[in-house]
């Protein structure tokens, strides 16, 4: 169920990953690995984000905010 | 400004679309299963719209809510039975595959491989730059645990990938991005 308990508030768009806090405390790890984990991971991520979205979730909020799907 | 109940709010949530996909595809390991729950979110979140907060985080709410969608669909299956057979023999497939040559697994499939929180929290705050606070509301733990599971995950990237022996060089081609103080 929805809820929005998030009393952060407006944190940023947090589209660019910035994460200089993530890493320090894994002290055990050496800064290069760290260095390669973070920067893989993001290409990762990024080619994730980067794949074709299907034509379904803009017909979605189409539909939604023409009240066609209420339910 | 944009509130919730503005003409804006469709597109603030296509816009997140992508973002969507991507974390439910690490949650479930299946990009259909991710998009139809991508499809509820978008779903709840529209019925639900007056009650997102404006000027709080929307990416972090709609995480929460696909978050929720799935666990509670995970908890209902626990009594369906059959319903698992198909995703859960697939994963167990390819997890047993991935044992069979553990030696040098390449990136994606070291991260598909982490246990599901540490995978999620990596997610959370390396990839998505959620802070450790946002990412423990939403996944309901303290923030001391966040930061072990992120601490944790990356241990067992970095092992599972070899680069505890200093073997990073392959990655750092990529790593031109990675610009920090150090």
């Amino acid at each position: 169920m929805p809820q929005s308990n998030d009393d952060t508030s407006a944190t940023g768009t947090g589209k660019e990953a910035v994460d200089g806090s993530a890493t320090k405390c894994d002290a055990a790890l050496a800064p290069e690995a760290q260095d390669a984990i973070t920067s893989q991971l993001k290409r990762l991520y990024g080619d994730m984000l980067k794949a074709p979205i299907p034509d379904r979730f803009s017909e979605l909020l189409a539909d939604l905010s023409k009240g066609k799907r209420s339910s | 400004m944009t509130s919730a109940a503005s003409e804006d709010f469709p597109a603030m949530l296509a816009a997140l679309v992508p973002n969507l996909r991507a974390f439910g595809r690490s949650l479930t390991g299946s990009s259909e299963h991710a998009d139809d729950l991508v499809q509820e979110t978008l779903v709840k979140a529209w019925q639900s719209r007056q009650r997102f907060e404006e000027g709080s985080n929307l990416k972090a709410w709609l995480f929460t809510i696909l978050r929720n969608t799935f666990l509670s669909e995970r908890r209902k299956r626990k009594w369906e039975r059959q319903d698992v057979d198909g995703d859960g023999a697939a994963m167990l497939v390819s997890r047993g595959e991935q044992l069979g040559h553990m030696d040098l697994l390449d990136f994606n499939t070291a991260f598909s491989g982490l246990p599901e929180d540490q995978k999620e929290a990596l997610l959370l705050v390396g990839a998505e730059g959620f802070s450790y606070e946002e990412a423990a509301q939403m996944c309901g733990c303290a923030v001391g645990t966040m930061k072990s599971r992120v601490s944790r995950a990356r241990t067992r990237l970095a092992a599972l990938l070899g680069y505890e022996s200093g073997n990073y060089e392959l990655a750092e081609t990529f790593s031109g991005e990675a610009v920090r103080t150090s």
